[in-house]
């Protein structure tokens, strides 16, 4: 068939000169008579305003780099503020945990497509702010110095590079021109740069160390960063970009790497925790002749049973067995005398064939249903093998663990732990059944209403009263529980706001497909629920992280109260209380921020909060 | 064509979702039970072999602790020890929330202001604020206070007012003037009360004033005023409130005639009445123009514990007749009277004709020059670094939360309300205050709750920085008596009396503030 022929232009009778109508006026003038001068009293407040401000920022500015000042302290105690005590020979354990979570990190981003495109003129308007507020510092700064009579050596520099930062990008706006023909830059290459600028930072930077002069007097000489801290940065970087790269090409050629990516993330956890913590002394006689058949046969046939359960035709059967494997299990716990691995694994075989008809329908998912049994068995197998061997690490409890690590520890396993219970507490609050709301209404309520810090005392204080005698638990364990029960209750109520934000017909066409609680809660109601609360759910993640610093109070050596007794404490820093808080602080702020800016990003992309 | 559906056969047990449903849930329940019997013979197992028991006796016996600050420093016992925690735990919660209330308001109309200057200084305000852990801002804060002069004369900031000074800045707190109150502030307060009652009639007054639409009708002002001149008023009249004393005499031997077993029959009464009403109340909902419809399990098991809940108050008070008994005042509380008789006297003796002094004192704070540089207590107020560093913290923390809720209450604000305000002429500052801020207060409201809930937990972070709050006053105590748990069951109880109060406040503004809808 032929396409119809279309005029391309159409001409109106309008002269060209007509066309484009006058540009409003705009320029820094008009800019600032709109936002800031637009009446007499915005007037008066713009000048109070930035009155405050300098005089604030200017005297921040000045404490901050007075001669008084021990910033020293917070730099040559950064490997205590970030791992405390942890044995310096057993650094390499720090180095391939953060090295795994990099790579992991950049193929994600990849894969996910995190980060989009940004345009020069918006690129260069944050350029210019990032000068504006570079100059004005190295401005204040350089006043201050040469107040006090001392050389202003960087401050030059920092000047001159916010000038380039300011005008540079603007002149080549100009020289541009054309809005339409503006180049669009990826962010993630932003990024790398930005990465690779750092990497070159710490190979030419020198920093204070501790050293003795000629006439035997302490004091500081300027050394470059030992190689020990340089070359593992250096290398955990590049190895996180370049797994950008690779999974920039492999996300549109190979099927399933969303499968391996997600495992992976699940597995790291554990796998991080055996190379930090434990170090298992692995007795691998023993895991070809226990561990290995265990699996296999578990595996195969539990498999085959489970392939058999979730049939139609094995009907009540299936499941009347399932129920009795389950029981078995349950009861071996108490009654029979043989390794708990296998009664473990006796639970778990009962509750996925209780589960089989639910999950395993159609082939595909009844492939995906077994293949979930063999990696649960598999996630069992490693747990306990870990547990069971002693660690060749020779540390005694987990005191050796602090600072950051220790935040991050706690803030990890706290998430990771009270969001299965939180989701539990919700549908048991919700859920037609009333006993069974009472108790979560009753649990939730009472977690709530009650301060965390009480949590955390009575996780230090009272939890030896209600376990049997003879049993110790670790602190940092005892804080996690606590934290993870205390999380669980407000997770409980977001998505309780989840819960009830779905519409009551999502609910009935779900019984009109004949679908049972089971199916009705996990394929319909719960995912529409969890993505319909996502932004709080980030939320609080956010506040368990910053709630983590209540650990000081019942003495765990977090950042906080390593800032708060044990740098001010050291002989050659004496008194520096300010510099050490203020450094926890910046630190603090660092991580909170990106994640709640990671959070407006997921929002955003979810397209939540829109109508 | 079969006319009548035919009922279906029943599924066989196992399969039956009612039968299933009950199954699994005594099944919880039996978990639950067994769990917590677990527990507490654990617990007395474990307190066995350490050879100590868990009681409250304790909580009367002298106890020899100092407290830092508080009504009563140096407490005759546990009991009392908890309760000036309590009290300072209170101080701090209503000043942080009534300056975090302002300071948000602030923030949260700065957010939103046209003015860019303006605009981002609040919004680097609150993302600085709200992105770093309340503990570490209260050490912060701490850790500065620390670091202002001593209290001697040369060395702290004051603020001068001609030869006396008006404000003190040092490392031991801050001290400001201060009114101090007098033994016949009581009768001063009764006095306001009355004070209050008479402005709530000029308020009404000025209301029907204003909808009759005959000129201005000054409602804020003339409130104002009637409290300033009550309270001017009562400086000198509050003697007249003697009257109270009488009374309260009165009740006083009436409380003290009462048989204990009329009051046991009362609260029994009450106990089922209640029960009463909530199943009444749950059968009206339930009742259609043509009869009850289906009861579902829910409302059962409502009516059956609320049923069962007023029957064994009923019992429990008519067989324990101790508890009416420390009502009256018959029986002590941990070795206290706390009964009507106790606090009807203690009333009555507040209140007589005779005591004209004047309720209040004012004077400027001073600095006591002896072996340790001090604020003088006896003069102005003296806020201790504890309770300063706790207040700053949670003010300026909680306030850039609950800016951000009154920016998203003033955005929900229909634009068209905007529009309509300054058509009829009205000036930003008059918009803002008559047509914006009202209806977004409605919307504020919930999120702010929770806020002053938030701030309300939080005060618990006083121990980091040593002010005698509850928990701070609870550590000590089992610390010297060993008695973890009874601590720990009055933190609860506490909090969550207080959690239960803020909350039920809210929600009965909330209510009355809704939208009315048709």
């Amino acid at each position: 068939m032929e396409q119809k022929q279309y005029p391309v232009s159409i001409d109106l009778g309008i002269p060209e000169s007509a066309a484009a109508p006058e540009p409003p006026p705009s320029g820094p003038w008009v800019w600032m008579r709109t936002n800031l001068f637009s009446s007499p009293f915005n007037s008066v407040l713009s000048v109070v305003t930035v009155a405050l401000l300098a005089a604030v920022v200017h005297g921040v500015i000045g404490w901050a780099i007075d001669e008084g000042r021990l910033w020293r302290a917070v730099g040559q105690n950064s490997r205590l503020l970030m791992v405390q005590a942890y044995p310096v020979e057993h650094f390499w354990r720090v180095w391939v945990s953060v090295g795994s979570v990099a790579v992991l990190a950049g193929l994600s981003f990849a894969y996910f497509r995190v980060g989009s495109k940004i345009a020069w003129r918006d690129l260069s308007r944050i350029s210019m702010a990032f000068g504006a507020v570079l100059s004005l510092v190295s401005l204040s700064t350089m006043f201050h110095f040469l107040a006090a009579d001392r050389t202003p050596r960087l401050t030059i520099l920092a000047l001159v590079v916010g000038l380039i930062l300011i005008f540079v990008p603007r002149m080549y706006t100009a020289r541009l021109g054309d809005a339409a023909k503006e180049p669009t830059i990826p962010t993630m290459g932003l990024v790398a740069l930005g990465l690779l600028v750092l990497i070159g930072l710490i190979w030419i930077a020198q920093a204070p160390v501790p050293g003795v002069s000629e006439e035997g007097f302490n004091i500081d000489v300027w050394e470059p960063i030992a190689t020990s801290t340089k070359l593992p940065w250096t290398v955990v970087i590049l190895s996180g970009i370049a797994a950008f790269g690779i999974g920039t090409v492999l996300r549109d050629r190979v099927e399933g790497l969303r499968q391996v990516l997600i495992s992976a993330w699940v597995l790291s956890a554990p796998i991080i925790y055996m190379i930090l913590f434990r170090g298992p002394d692995i007795d691998w006689p023993e895991v070809l002749t226990l561990d290995l058949p265990v699996w296999l046969g578990f595996s195969v046939l539990g498999g085959l049973f489970l392939r058999w359960a979730a049939d139609d035709k094995s009907g009540e059967l299936g499941r009347f067995l399932s129920g009795a494997i389950f029981v078995v299990g349950l009861a071996s716990l108490l009654f029979i005398d043989t390794l708990m691995l296998f009664k473990v694994s006796t639970i778990a075989l009962g509750t996925f064939g209780m589960l089989a008809p639910t999950f395993g329908g159609s082939p595909a998912a009844r492939r995906q249903f077994l293949i979930g049994w063999a990696s649960s068995m598999l996630v069992i197998v490693v747990i306990f093998r870990m547990a069971d061997s002693a660690s060749a690490l020779g540390f005694r409890g987990s005191n050796f663990l602090g600072g950051l690590a220790l935040t991050f520890a706690l803030a990890i396993f706290g998430i990771a732990l009270s969001f299965p219970l939180g989701v539990v507490l919700a549908l048991g609050r919700t859920s037609t059944m009333p006993i069974l709301r009472t108790v979560c209404t009753f649990y939730i309520e009472l977690v709530r209403s009650v301060p965390l810090i009480t949590w955390l005392f009575a996780s230090a204080n009272l939890f030896q009263l209600f376990i049997p005698g003879g049993l110790e638990v670790d602190n940092v364990v005892r804080a996690i529980g606590a934290i993870t029960l205390f999380s669980a209750a407000y997770l409980a109520e977001n998505v309780r706001g989840g819960l009830q934000s779905i519409g009551k017909g999502q609910y009935e066409a779900a019984d009109a497909l004949g679908m049972s609680v089971v199916q009705k809660t996990s394929f319909i109601i719960l995912p529409q629920a969890l993505k319909a609360v996502i932004p709080a759910l980030v939320g609080q993640v956010i506040s368990l992280f910053k709630d983590t610093s209540l650990v000081a109070i019942i003495g765990l050596f977090d950042l906080l109260l390593i800032a708060k007794n044990v740098i001010p404490g050291q002989s050659q820093f004496l008194g520096s209380f300010m510099e050490a808080i203020v450094a926890v602080a910046v630190i603090y702020w660092v991580f909170t921020f990106a994640f709640s800016r990671a959070s407006l990003r997921l929002e955003k992309r979810l397209g939540l909060g829109t109508r | 064509m079969a006319s009548v559906i035919e009922r279906q056969p029943r599924p066989p047990l196992w399969r039956d979702v009612r039968v299933l449903k009950w199954v699994v849930q005594f099944v919880i329940l039996g978990g639950v039970i067994a769990l917590i019997v677990g527990l507490i013979v654990t617990a007395q197992n474990n307190v066995a072999a350490q050879s100590q028991t868990i009681s409250f006796d304790f909580l009367s016996r002298p106890i020899g602790i100092t407290l830092s600050e508080g009504f009563n420093t140096l407490p005759d016992s546990a009991i009392q020890a908890l309760g000036v925690g309590m009290v300072n735990m209170f101080r701090l919660m209503w000043t942080g929330i009534l300056a975090a209330t302002v300071l948000g308001t602030i923030i949260g109309v700065a957010r939103l202001s046209s003015n860019w200057i303006v605009n981002k200084t609040a919004t680097g305000y609150i993302e600085l604020i709200r992105n770093i852990p309340l503990l570490v801002q209260i050490i912060f804060w701490q850790v500065a206070i620390r670091l202002l002069g001593e209290a001697t004369a040369e060395k702290a900031i004051g603020v001068p007012f001609g030869d006396e000074t008006l404000l003190f800045f040092s490392a031991k707190g801050f001290a400001f003037p201060w009114m101090n109150p007098t033994t016949t502030r009581w009768q001063w307060a009764g006095f306001m009360v009355g004070g209050l009652i008479a402005t709530y009639f000029v308020y009404k007054w000025r209301i029907r004033v204003q909808e009759s639409g005959r000129g201005e009708a000054h409602v804020g002002l003339w409130v104002t005023a009637a409290i300033i001149v009550s309270a001017i008023i009562g400086w000198w009249a509050h003697p007249l409130m003697g009257f109270v004393g009488v009374i309260f005499g009165a009740l006083e031997s009436l409380a003290a005639n009462i048989p204990t077993i009329l009051l046991q029959l009362i609260l029994a009464g009450v106990s089922i009445l209640l029960g009463y009403l909530v199943i009444r109340q749950r059968l009206n909902t339930l009742r259609t123009p043509s009869g009850y419809g289906k009861f579902s399990d829910d409302d059962w098991y409502r009516i059956i514990m609320a049923g069962l809940v007023g029957l064994l108050g009923a019992v429990f008070f008519l067989l324990v007749p101790q508890v009416s008994e420390i009502i009256l005042g018959r029986a002590d509380l941990f070795g206290k009277s706390v009964g009507a008789e106790r606090i009807f006297n203690e009333i009555a003796v507040r209140f007589s004709f005779s005591a004209t002094e004047a309720p209040f004192d004012p004077n400027l704070p001073r600095i006591a020059e002896g072996r340790f540089t001090n604020y003088d207590p006896e003069f102005g107020k003296v806020v201790s670094i504890g309770f300063a560093a706790m207040w700053l913290g949670l003010v300026i923390y909680t306030a850039a939360f609950i800016g951000e809720a009154v920016r998203a209450g003033v955005l929900a604000v229909a634009k068209g309300q905007t529009e309509a305000g300054l058509a009829i002429g009205l000036r930003r500052s008059q918009l803002l205050r008559m047509i914006v801020l009202p209806q977004a207060f409605r919307v504020v409201l919930p999120p702010i709750g929770n806020q002053y809930l938030n701030l309300a937990k939080n005060t618990s972070l006083a121990i980091a920085v040593g002010y005698s709050d509850l928990v701070q006053v609870g550590g000590t105590v089992y610390n010297q008596t060993g008695q973890t748990l009874v601590v720990f069951l009055i933190w609860m109880g506490f909090y969550s009396l207080v959690s239960l109060t803020l909350s039920s406040g809210v929600n009965y503004w909330n209510n009355k503030l809704k939208l009315v809808e048709r």
